[in-house]
């Protein structure tokens, strides 16, 4: 494998490469990963400037349209790489910085979805102004994935919201339907890329539910341990992609550090850096009173539990609530959470589905991820329904959005930790 | 002859002071561990976007979308013509030279404005008119910020003003000048954390979203160019300009001037992107009632520390 430095310091004979990230949803880690890894390649904010587009899969059907936009609006000569999620970062690196450029046809343009969008009713105003619509994505880096949304705008101001989600959808539930209840376990990992053990765990719970069986205590322990992990990391990595979205580069960097730093390092350091945020003036002020979420509404679009609900309840429920609460959530859950040492806590000894039905959860980044799995007693499970937290809160964002100012809203959104490919399901 | 000379070597200079930004930029970012790749790397991303398609959308507008480049240039470089680099070393030395460097620079929120709105694109509009939001930001609080070193000087010219430095630079008494100047600075360069029009990602990348290949380089120069003429007028007017033991004027204005970038770079990574609106609050409930503070301090110290002279 080839280390940081060693790559650092070969840079200087390779091409400088400006990529543009297109995230199908689970390429978050590897993005973080990449960045500031190599001063050769960083990340642009527009296909414009980049001369490498780097295309993280899985890529819906839905989504191929708009990636084939980015590739073409992309200058020549470029190069697109795609990768899988889990590819590893310094291959990927090397790779980046290697590929010859040698896109020169530019293709036809793809034909995009088109949207109609209702503008408000104008009342009689002193000043007579025009509303703009404005697309934000389905490629932007506020979300874990692909979402789009029409904005429309009286200036800088919000006025109304067009959510345009499905961009990630890979139909996990009917595929888990498809395949034998042993398979079913590696679907269920995958229905948040980015928390594959709440996915997983959920489903073994169900399916053991399902049966009548009951796991020995030390798998739950380990399972909770499995589940506490991963929130940390998600959360660190959240915490770093919020701080490269506000631009504030050394937190961005101190959070990439501390989510690949290894586990019995991590409690003080994020306890320590929580407390750090929290006393940050700058960060204070561009973060307090935006992005307010009020309990009720919360709990009206059915989220019962997840930072989200917890920044409303215990602080003001805007944005720099909903930061403190994570790195909170990371400080506490590291503290707790030990080194998995039962592998098979995301297994199960019972694979069997006898006719009936079961629910069960386990917490994830986002919150409790549900499950509610229906046999009829053959192989197959008949009918698997998922309960997910990311779907909820993407409810909550027209409201969210409406009267913020539009350079707020990537702040918004940021703030909400959506993972599209889980929304989607 | 001598003319074209002074123009070629001025933009000579400022080509390479533009890479100083670049490079320091990246030094501070990674650290020494990676000096070798901050020294080459802007180099191999300047080939890059040479090699690269000038790509212009169709619905731009051709006059707009060409002409803010170079609008750009001509404005760091005529404004770059009266920064003294040593004892007789700058373009040429107007009695307004404080004033003309100003008023010079003022174009470059026409570029930036030209930029987004000849784009053709809604959303490089709207990163247009928050470029001309930052016109009205900084310009009140930078010309009361070099009000002070003029006072003290008793004169525009900044020869004059290095001049006037010779036995205790400006900043010792009028640091706050220095800070409200710093910071207008990053106002007029559109740098963190006021950067939101080139870096709005909610814009879709901001006013230069549809520029590449040499037009987009062209900008990404002189907006580093444009931040280091700010950076060696307050060098010029706080610092004591090209003065200094033992290593010649040119020396001392490179050094001073490039740990002064270093200097703000570093601080501007601890700060979030502000809104627009929040950097005009700061500007006008912040900046200019601490510049006519700065302007009364430092008559009041005129008058009665430093004899009523320059």
């Amino acid at each position: 494998m080839i280390g940081s430095t060693e790559l650092a310091n070969r840079a200087p004979r390779l091409a400088a490469r400006r990529y543009f990230a297109v995230d199908g949803g689970a390429g978050r880690a590897l993005l973080l990963a990449l960045s500031g890894r190599s001063p050769a390649l960083r990340e642009v904010a527009s296909p414009r400037h980049a001369n490498l587009i780097l295309v993280l899969e899985p890529i819906g059907r839905s989504f191929e349209p708009a990636v084939a936009e980015a590739v073409r609006a992309m200058p020549r000569p470029g190069a697109v790489m795609r990768v899988p999620a889990e590819a590893d970062v310094y291959e990927t690196l090397a790779q980046a910085l290697a590929i010859h450029s040698k896109l020169e046809r530019r293709t036809e343009p793809p034909e995009l979805e088109t949207t109609t969008v209702r503008l408000p009713v104008r009342t009689e105003q002193e000043i007579a102004t025009e509303s703009v619509v404005a697309s934000l994505g389905p490629i932007q880096p506020f979300t874990a994935g692909p979402l789009r949304l029409l904005l429309t705008c009286d200036g800088e101001q919000v006025a109304g919201v067009h959510v345009s989600a499905g961009y990630a959808h890979r139909g996990v539930a009917d595929s888990m339907t498809r395949v034998d209840p042993r398979d079913a376990a590696s679907a269920a990992a995958q229905l948040d890329p980015l928390a594959p053990v709440a996915g997983r765990v959920a489903y073994l719970r169900a399916l053991e539910r399902l049966q009548g069986m009951q796991p020995a205590g030390r798998v739950e322990a380990a399972r909770e341990a499995a589940l506490g992990t991963e929130r940390v990391i998600n959360h660190l990595q959240w915490a770093a992609r919020f701080f490269e979205v506000v631009g504030t580069d050394e937190l961005a960097a101190r959070a990439r550090e501390l989510a690949l730093a290894p586990p019995p390092a991590k409690a003080a350091a994020i306890a320590d850096f929580a407390r750090r945020v929290r006393r940050d003036r700058f960060l204070r002020f561009r973060t307090r009173g935006i992005g307010m979420l009020p309990l009720e509404q919360i709990e009206q679009a059915g989220i019962a539990d997840g930072p989200v609900l917890q920044a409303s309840r215990r602080a003001a429920g805007d944005v720099e609530s909903r930061l403190g609460e994570r790195l909170d959530v990371a400080a506490q859950d590291a503290s707790e959470a030990h080194e998995l040492a039962d592998a098979g806590a995301l297994s199960t000894e019972y694979w069997k589905a006898p006719a009936g039905q079961a629910e069960a959860e386990a917490l994830g980044p986002r919150g409790a991820i549900g499950v509610r799995l229906l046999s009829d007693g053959r192989e197959r499970l008949s009918q698997v329904q998922w309960r997910r937290p990311s779907e909820r809160i993407l409810s909550l964002v027209p409201d969210l959005l409406r009267g913020a100012k539009l350079a707020d809203a990537e702040a918004i959104l940021a703030s909400l930790d959506l993972s599209m490919a889980e929304a989607d399901g | 002859m001598s003319a074209m000379l002074t123009a070629v070597a001025v933009l000579a200079v400022l080509l390479v002071a533009a890479y100083g930004v670049a490079v320091t930029e990246r030094l501070v970012a990674d650290g020494l561990r990676t000096a070798r790749s901050a020294f080459i790397t802007p180099l191999a991303e300047a080939a890059t976007l040479l090699r690269q398609e000038d790509l212009r959308p169709e619905p731009s507008d051709r006059f707009l979308y060409c002409s803010a480049p170079i609008i750009a240039w001509c404005a760091v470089g005529l404004a770059a013509l009266v920064i003294p680099l040593g004892e007789r070393i700058r373009g040429f030395d107007p009695a307004i030279g404080l004033f003309y460097f100003i008023v010079v620079l003022g174009p470059f929120v026409i570029a930036m404005m030209n930029a987004g709105w000849g784009s053709g694109d809604k959303l490089g509009v709207l990163g247009a008119f928050r470029a001309a939001a930052h016109l009205l930001a900084y310009e009140v609080p930078l010309g009361f910020a070099v009000i002070g070193p003029a006072m003290a000087a008793g004169s525009l010219s900044l020869v004059r003003i290095v001049e006037g430095q010779a036995g205790l630079w400006y900043v010792v008494w009028q640091p706050l000048g220095l800070g409200i100047y710093l910071v207008a600075a990053l106002f007029m360069t559109y740098r963190r954390p006021f950067d939101l029009p080139l870096s709005g990602r909610e814009l879709g990348g901001g006013v230069l979203a549809e520029y590449s290949g040499p037009r987009l380089l062209l900008f990404r120069v002189a907006l580093n160019a444009l931040f280091v003429l700010l950076m060696a007028l307050a060098v010029v007017v706080f610092f004591g300009g090209f003065h200094g033991p033992f290593l010649p004027g040119p020396a001392w204005m490179t050094i001073k001037t490039f740990a002064l970038v270093a200097a703000v770079l570093r601080v501007t990574r601890l700060l979030p992107r502000l809104r627009h609106d929040q950097m005009l609050s700061l500007a006008w409930k912040v900046l200019l009632p601490a510049s006519l503070v700065h302007v009364m301090v430092t008559g009041v110290l005129i008058l009665f520390v430093f004899g009523g002279g320059p």
